[in-house]
């Protein structure tokens, strides 16, 4: 079994302010160093759901998802950052972000609506053979499954929708995040759109 | 909706990249390109122009816009940064997992949602961590020893163990197959499902427990939200055997004696003999199998309430008697599932008849004492299908001795006299030692097999290995053209075995190859498997016995006869010199050996084999079905030494037994209900025979599709009986579906479709139309000089049947 996870600090030793280990770490998976990855993820994951709690405790509650997931995105990298200079190339940073960001999002969806809606892509089907004027439902779990299976065969794609969607990531900032040139990445994202419309829509 | 996880990955990849392209270009243009590009293939052009059409609805799919259309979703996204609950593995790796997300929490530890980072492919699994405090040595042992059984349990309704391990910080973990469903119980209430398809999807889950049981591994905790269906109706048994991981980790070796078991018990779902510390066995997946059953037919739990200490727990599972489900249904209590069935609510009828047979089914799977539940998983699903198909159950209603002897029971003071119960309870503890001894060899070659069958699932994934196949799309691959591949792939040494390994791939690729009815390659797999098996263990040894009898078999399928005979001699003479004399083997020998004298019309042999045969199996204490197919074979042996009322006596008394097996004895059923048959026509008796192969293919009906060459074998000698009674019409529409069957089997050159045309010229020589007859065995006659040549004795047959 893999012990390289921890060989890097345990999450006891991790410091409560600002944690300047995370530009290395960023750093390491910018060089493709797969246990630094999973570091900064957690770390990620912890501090984003820590913020968005503030921000709900706080009674502020943006109608517009992108709004509130780009500040919270943002706010993080502001939190960790600080005036550190070595953070200025970590594009690796609002990839990882936008990823814990979906995982967060795809949690608080299943732990809260799984049972009343019964679930998965089927629903929508169904939901759109019987009508046309109202938009189909799409909930958070159906593009969950539908980008899952999307990123089995393309992992690119699946990146940018984090980005763009669940991240709340400029197409400047995913282009910059992923080492792309902007015209790969708004090609990416409407070839990714496409496909998980295909996906999400009754047979036609 | 297109699942591009069924497009094979090439041809996604090829749609991906003409769409791209095309997105960069004009609408006139796009519509050139796609008739260049896509020529030929008007399936790629329609996908690809569908994307494109998609993405013109996509532009503002996702967009903040397009969010804000949509309350629910947008409400779902603000509210969802919240209430993720900290978890310090989440985010982590252990082994080669990362944990993504909490999938839920319960007393033994967690289970999170991760996936598998260190290959090519990404897998999602679940994975259970248990809790500090379960992490002593032993445990660790155990776990080590238990997985190995637990791994090799696949089923497809059976959740897979996959791995486990210990995190760095020294804690079990299991990894599990993700299962993406609802509970069993929630699937049917929010589908509405009717009785018979709960019932249905009960058997299912009924059925994978059974298989489970085989294995020898007991769940000991289903309950509904351990049975899960995916969105597409397939049910998934999850959790199989960690309840018993657990208790062992939890209570050690003294877990039988002490009540500490019940803290891993779900209460609701707990078993009268959990409660009472008593040993659990398959008979206690059987009674929570009634427990399901109970939900799904009422849509109440049998125990209406969750007990809150062991002293309740002991009142409502061991002592009162749950309401009967027809009661449960028609009583005060609403029964929501119910109330909304139907078929329920239309049929009074049906409503009596759940009073009668479903009360009593379900009531036989709760009995308190485990002996008297059904004996196994599979007698309660083949009774709930009885039921389903209305013919009468086994299961019997309660009668007034056992109702007394529960009275007995439920005053254990009355009974707990001393020295009596000290008496019983050695009994029953030597019992149990015995038992676990016994439990422990079993284990152990459970585990050698496992090894084996690790590496033969190895062979299996390296056969569907997308990349190695060229020209050929997975989804259309033959059986044929897999075993095809496994050969070449085993004899080209690209798949590193161990010798036993190999030969038992030998061993089976020959025999599947025979399955099929290829009998060459089947004829050179299996000699190499005899061989291997000679270099590796010597002449002597059992494993080339066993080789030898397929071997053998294989050579009397194609009528050689006598090396048929020579394999089924040598294999008799291992048998006998093993030490102790394999009683199974020699058996199976000897009735090869009878088959082949027969055949060879020598039955003074045959007689003198089989009845040896009868002689051993009568000491050996065999099980009845193999004493029946000695009885057959002793009944086909005197009817070849003439003695056709004998063998007809001995048939029928066969038969009559066959027929109350059930499912197990159904193909050698079938194969003595055909020589019954060859008997009956060799009276003369006609009609009777016809009655027999009819009943022959029913029973066929059962074990395979109609266009197994068995079945045909049946069905032809069906025709034989009709036109022997003249009935030429029904007899060639017959042969007229065998053809059309081999037609779908074999490729068009094939001598079983030669043999087809040279029947059916018979029965249109019979009915004496030649110009018929001449085209059915000019026809055959073509298709055996291609195959055969001109030469041959089956070219002759055909051409001088065309001359006369």
């Amino acid at each position: 079994m893999s012990q390289s996870a921890h060989r890097n600090g345990s999450p006891a030793l991790r410091p409560s302010g600002p944690y300047p280990a995370v530009a290395e770490l960023l750093t390491r998976c910018r060089d493709g160093d797969a246990a630094a990855f999973d570091e900064v993820y957690a770390l990620l994951y912890d501090e984003l759901r820590e913020l968005a709690r503030r921000h709900l405790h706080g009674a502020r509650r943006d109608q517009d998802h992108t709004l509130s997931t780009t500040a919270l995105v943002h706010e993080s990298y502001l939190r960790l950052a600080g005036a550190d200079p070595r953070w200025r190339d970590c594009g690796q940073f609002f990839a990882t972000a936008s990823k814990a960001m979906r995982h967060i999002l795809v949690d608080h969806a299943r732990r809260n609506g799984a049972r009343k809606r019964g679930g998965g892509l089927l629903r929508v089907t169904l939901d759109d053979a019987r009508v046309d004027a109202a938009p189909p439902a799409i909930g958070v779990l159906d593009l969950d499954v539908a980008l899952t299976r999307l990123g089995e065969y393309a992992p690119r794609l699946e990146q940018v929708v984090e980005c763009r969607f669940f991240g709340g990531l400029t197409m400047e900032e995913t282009a910059d995040t992923l080492g792309v040139s902007l015209r790969t990445v708004e090609r990416d994202w409407t070839r990714a759109k496409t496909y998980l419309l295909d996906l999400l829509s009754p047979a036609g | 909706m297109e699942d591009p996880t069924l497009i094979p990955l090439e041809r996604r990849l090829r749609i991906d990249v003409l769409f791209e392209a095309a997105l960069d270009l004009g609408p006139e243009a796009r519509a050139a390109f796609l008739d260049r590009e896509c020529a030929g293939d008007p399936e790629l052009r329609a996908t690809v122009a569908r994307l494109l059409e998609r993405s013109q609805e996509a532009a503002d799919f996702l967009e903040p816009g397009w969010v804000a259309a949509r309350p629910e979703l947008a409400d779902e996204l603000a509210a969802g940064a919240d209430a993720a609950q900290g978890d310090p593995l989440v985010g982590r790796r252990v082994g080669p997992y990362r944990v993504l997300r909490v999938l839920g929490r319960g007393g033994s530890g967690t289970v999170y949602h991760a996936e598998r980072v260190d290959g090519h492919f990404r897998q999602q699994v679940a994975l259970k961590v248990l809790r500090r405090g379960l992490d002593t040595e032993d445990v660790l042992a155990r776990f080590r020893t238990e997985r190995q059984i637990l791994a090799s349990l696949v089923h497809p309704n059976i959740a897979r163990l996959l791995d486990g391990g210990a995190t760095d910080d020294g804690r079990p973990y299991l990894v599990m197959e993700r299962v993406d469903g609802i509970p069993i119980t929630d699937y049917c209430r929010e589908r509405e499902l009717p009785l018979s398809d709960r019932l249905r999807l009960f058997c299912t889950a009924g059925r994978a427990v059974q298989h489970a049981h085989r294995s020898l591994v007991v769940h000991r905790d289903i309950k509904p939200s351990n049975i899960l269906v995916t969105a597409d109706g397939t049910v998934k048994l999850l959790d199989f055997g960690i309840a018993k991981l657990l208790t062992g980790a939890l209570d050690g070796e003294e877990d039988i004696h002490t009540r500490a078991g019940l803290r891993l018990m779900t209460p609701r779902y707990a078993t009268p003999e959990q409660i009472r510390g008593e040993p659990v066995t398959t008979a206690t997946d059987v009674y929570q199998l009634g427990l399901l059953l109970y939900e799904l037919i009422t849509g109440l739990p049998a125990c209406p309430a969750s007990p809150r200490s062991l002293a309740e727990a002991e009142r409502l599972v061991c002592e009162k008697d749950p309401v009967p489900p027809s009661q449960a249904l028609t009583g005060a209590t609403p029964a929501p599932a119910a109330a909304l069935d139907p078929e329920l609510k239309a049929r009074r009828r049906a409503r009596r008849r759940l009073r009668g047979d479903v009360d009593t089914l379900v009531l036989k799977a709760l009995d308190k004492d485990p002996d008297r539940r059904y004996a196994s998983a599979l007698g309660l699903v083949e009774d709930v299908e009885r039921f389903l198909d209305g013919r009468p159950l086994l299961a019997r209603p309660g009668r007034w001795h056992h109702r007394l002897w529960k009275l007995v029971r439920r005053r254990p003071t009355a009974v707990a006299a001393g020295a009596a119960v000290a008496a019983l309870f050695i009994v029953w503890l030597t019992t149990l030692m015995v038992q676990s001894g016994r439990l422990e060899a079993e284990r152990d070659r459970a585990r050698a097999e496992a090894e084996r069958a690790e590496a033969v699932a190895g062979f299996l994934v390296d056969l569907f290995d997308w990349r190695d196949i060229q020209g050929e799309r997975l989804d259309t691959l033959t059986a044929q053209a897999l075993l095809q591949r496994g050969t070449s792939r085993l004899t080209a040494g690209a798949f590193a075995v161990d010798g036993p390994t190999r030969a038992s791939l030998l061993h089976a690729l020959g025999s599947a190859y025979a399955g099929l009815g290829f009998l060459d390659p089947a004829g050179e797999l299996l000699a190499e498997a005899v061989d291997t098996r000679r270099r590796l263990h010597g002449d002597d040894d059992p494993a080339v016995a066993r080789a030898l009898l397929a071997l053998g078999a294989r050579h009397a399928e194609y009528r050689y006869h006598d090396a048929a005979l020579a394999a089924y001699r040598e294999a008799a003479q291992i048998a006998r010199f093993t030490s102790p004399p394999d009683a199974g083997l020699l058996l199976r020998a000897l009735n090869g050996m009878t088959i082949a004298h027969v055949a060879r019309e020598e039955p003074d042999s045959a007689y003198l084999l089989i009845n040896q045969a009868r002689d051993l199996g009568a000491d050996a204490r065999i099980e009845p079905i193999e004493r029946l197919a000695i009885e057959i074979r002793y009944g086909m042996t005197l009817r070849a030494m003439d003695r056709l009322d004998d063998a007809a006596d001995v048939y029928h008394a066969a038969l009559r037994e066959l027929r109350t097996l059930g499912p197990s004895g159904r193909s050698l059923l079938a194969a003595g209900l055909n020589n019954l048959g060859y008997l009956l026509l060799l009276r003369d008796d006609f009609e009777a025979a016809e009655a027999v192969y009819r009943e022959a293919m029913d029973v066929r009906a059962h074990l395979s599709a109609p266009d197994h060459p068995t079945s045909i074998q049946v069905l032809t000698n069906l025709v034989s009986s009709l036109a022997r009674q003249d009935r030429y019409d029904e007899a060639e529409e017959l042969m007229l579906w065998r053809l059309d069957l081999e037609r779908g089997r074999f490729p068009d050159g094939h001598w079983r479709i030669g043999s087809a045309h040279e029947a059916l010229g018979r029965l249109a020589l019979a009915r004496a139309d030649s110009a018929a007859a001449a085209d059915w065995f000019s026809r055959a006659a073509e298709i055996y000089e291609e195959l055969l040549g001109p030469e041959h004795a089956w070219t002759a047959r055909a051409r001088s049947a065309v001359v006369r």
